[in-house]
């Protein structure tokens, strides 16, 4: 990829907003392991929609790998999961993109096609690899309900950060 | 949030309740199981589901109620295993990790179960 100076700077930065997030979110508590927001996808879903679908890419992968680093679990089974969860999401978002036309699909579809995708890809790491129990699908229903909600927060949060800064970005103010 | 939402949206939304319901309808009609495999001190045996019985298998109590299984008595700490209750469907199981127990409901093989009588 022949990026360009401003790329690599935007990257940066989304990177490092979503690394913040997704270490903040580690520590909170959940009911079901594995079960949570998901708040970095709102800076992935926001990089897709402001640049394009090969930042968000970048976006996302970065957090994934620089994120296990930091929290100790590169290479642990919670970092797999988060790697083929962010890689279904991915391809789910590349799909997307390239069937969807943005006339008629706003930030929200994106968001819960990338939510599914997400939970599909850990479902199918988990059967493959960890928990080789067809028993693992018990939780299939809950985890789809709470994807479902919290791409619709996701997606409402930016939303909000698109409306405040749509301006901003247009006068290269937060962005060189 | 809905005035936002545009036409194609709604799509996918109904895409995912679909989803949504066809694997809560997988969730909910579980077919029941047959066979009540124990695995207890290296050694696996299967019990008929559909029978009344009450097994004793060191400290613990297990009972089988037509169809239903369930641990009634344990000695370990926490009581995770009674507290169970009972299990009817495929793949379900209990586990007491104290005692190196586990028991697990699955499907008629075609392979009859001679232990049980």
């Amino acid at each position: 990829m022949t990026a360009q100076t401003t790329d690599i700077h935007i990257i940066a930065k989304l990177s490092a907003i979503a690394i913040v997030l997704h270490t903040a979110e580690f520590f909170l508590p959940s009911p079901i392991f594995g079960l949570k927001p998901g708040i970095a996808n709102v800076v992935v879903l926001f990089a897709y929609y402001f640049f394009n679908l090969s930042s968000a890419v970048y976006v996302s992968l970065i957090r994934v790998f620089i994120s296990s680093l930091i929290l100790g679990t590169f290479l642990t089974p919670t970092f797999f999961l988060s790697f083929s969860g962010a890689l279904s999401s991915l391809g789910c978002l590349a799909i997307a993109s390239y069937f969807l036309n943005k006339k008629f699909f706003s930030i929200y579809s994106f968001s819960m096609l990338m939510s599914l995708g997400h939970v599909i890809g850990q479902f199918i790491c988990v059967r493959l690899f960890i928990i080789q129990d067809n028993g693992v699908f018990f939780l299939v229903p809950i985890f789809i309900i709470f994807a479902f909600i919290f791409a619709l927060i996701n997606a409402y949060i930016v939303d909000k950060i698109m409306r405040v800064s749509k301006s901003q970005i247009k006068n290269d103010k937060i962005y060189p | 949030m809905f005035k936002v939402f545009k036409a194609g949206d709604f799509l996918i939304l109904a895409l995912f309740c679909i989803i949504l319901i066809m694997s809560m309808a997988i969730y909910l009609n579980l077919p029941s199981g047959d066979i009540l495999k124990i695995d207890y001190q290296n050694q696996t045996i299967k019990y008929s589901l559909n029978q009344n019985k009450k097994i004793k298998m060191g400290d613990l109590d297990i009972e089988i109620k037509m169809g239903k299984a369930r641990v009634s008595h344990s000695n370990c700490k926490n009581q995770y295993c009674v507290m169970q209750g009972w299990i009817s469907h495929i793949n379900q199981s209990i586990l007491c990790v104290p005692n190196l127990f586990k028991m697990t409901i699955s499907q008629k093989i075609d392979e009859h179960d001679s232990t049980n009588y």
